[in-house]
């Protein structure tokens, strides 16, 4: 039972005082996010000699700012977790009535709950430890982006960017797939083609079928761990991976680059989305900022990917490997 | 009471200009408790009108507050009234890096 119906794509909180609770943290986060990070990175900038990194932190702009983004951070998660968990039975039989669906087929990891798996982002339980956590992820993303992906436009525009394979797209992957935005954003893209998305973590696999049975989306979803995708060799045209390889230690993304070598045809195309390691080196404000997303915002593999040569790991298995990065975002294609 | 020469602030002969009056030792301190002062009226203000909105509703048999419908449109005007009734409150935050000066120095 939905007890206050949809909003943009997503299942709207359970009280009006938990929107509004939201929506005063998604401006904070706005305010922190804006404003206060230009200043901050102006301050840090300005500082001469170029500072540590406790000094960055000690500049009162920049302390200001980091107190509100890890306090809008803190606030978001909360209150999203508890506004639907108010309605717990509700949800959960929600996600129950939607078991018929054919695409099952789950493969557990071997190890049940890896080890790498975190309370990411300081979402209480992370991606794996709460039924509700795709519920809870998708409201509370929907915070984090400022509003920007309602109704996964945002998503959707990445999607229809993305470079083609040589040949036809007949069958598509989606890795670390979460709450499923990208993977019925690929089918959308690909109308003619059977697209997967594969997580690891059985509450968002459960949230994102639900979803994309809402929203009519014909696409198939199994859990899996991405370091072991249980498919046949060379059987997908196109895999595609968005904000994953920053949330698993290196070794576990090293395995994961194999197995999609081992399921990608001749002439398919690897596509990752995440951070851009240019980052690190563009200033010290740039590196500060990536260092306190891996200590202050429980990203706990974001500098270990940042500092790991991504693109000659893909160059190992790939015949041809393209980068791309600006702001935030890189984005390798890589070519089998 | 003032806080002359607290350490990283511009000292008296700081020529005047666009800084603000800081309190307290810590200029973020400082505006915090500007912030949670404009924030306590704030609060208060909503909290009496809804009160007697509530009660107005019940009177005339309206439904709770809860179960009114929100359309994403409202959900989306409501968002950008958020935004700017935070930015209202919590302006002061952005003061703070643009230049303090001890209070009485300009």
């Amino acid at each position: 039972m939905i007890l206050r119906g949809y909003r943009g794509t997503m299942v709207a909180p359970s009280t009006l005082d938990d929107e509004s609770y939201l929506e005063a943290v998604q401006a904070l986060r706005g305010l922190a996010m804006g404003p206060l990070s230009a200043r901050a990175e102006a301050a840090a900038l300005a500082a001469e000699p170029p500072p540590s990194r406790d000094q960055v932190a000690a500049l009162p702009a920049v302390g200001l700012r980091d107190r509100l983004l890890r306090s809008s951070q803190e606030m978001l998660w909360r209150r999203t977790a508890l506004t639907y968990d108010r309605n717990r039975a509700g949800l959960l039989a929600e996600l129950a009535g939607d078991d018929e669906r054919p695409e099952g087929d789950d493969q557990p990891p071997a190890d049940p709950e890896p080890r790498y798996l975190r309370e990411h982002h300081l979402q209480p339980g992370g991606y794996h430890g709460d039924e509700l956590a795709g519920f809870v992820y998708h409201y509370g993303t929907k915070v984090f982006w400022l509003g920007a992906n309602d109704r996964d436009q945002a998503k959707e525009a990445i999607v229809a960017a993305l470079p083609l394979p040589d040949g036809p797209v007949r069958r598509v992957l989606e890795l670390g797939c979460s709450v499923g935005q990208s993977t019925t954003a690929l089918r959308s893209r690909f109308p003619a083609a059977e697209v997967w998305g594969i997580d690891v973590a059985a509450p968002m696999v459960s949230y994102a079928r639900w979803r994309a049975g809402r929203l009519r989306s014909d696409v198939r979803f199994r859990r899996q761990a991405a370091e072991d995708i249980a498919f046949a060799d060379q059987s997908f045209d196109l895999v595609y991976a968005s904000l994953l390889f920053h949330e698993v230690p290196v070794p576990v993304g090293r395995r994961i680059v194999a197995q999609v070598a081992r399921v990608l045809r001749p002439g398919g195309v690897f596509i990752v989305s995440d951070l851009n390691p240019l980052e690190l080196t563009r200033s010290h404000w740039s590196a500060y900022e990536r260092w306190w997303d891996t200590e202050h915002n429980a990203e706990p593999y974001e500098l270990e990917f940042l500092h790991s040569d991504f693109t000659a790991e893909l160059a190992a298995w790939f015949s041809r490997v393209e980068f791309a990065g600006e702001g935030y975002n890189g984005r390798w294609v890589a070519h089998r | 009471m003032t806080t002359p020469n607290a350490p990283g602030l511009p000292n008296a002969s700081t020529p005047p200009g666009p800084a603000v009056p800081v309190y307290l030792g810590d200029p973020v301190a400082d505006a915090l408790l500007h912030v949670a002062c404009e924030l306590t009226a704030e609060l208060w203000s909503v909290k009496r009108r809804l009160r007697l909105l509530e009660a107005e509703v019940e009177a005339l048999g309206g439904r709770p507050l809860d179960q009114l419908p929100v359309s994403d449109e409202e959900a989306r005007l409501s968002a950008l009234a958020a935004r700017e009734f935070v930015a209202s409150v919590l302006g002061a935050l952005g003061d703070v890096s643009q230049g303090v000066a001890p209070h009485g120095s300009g």
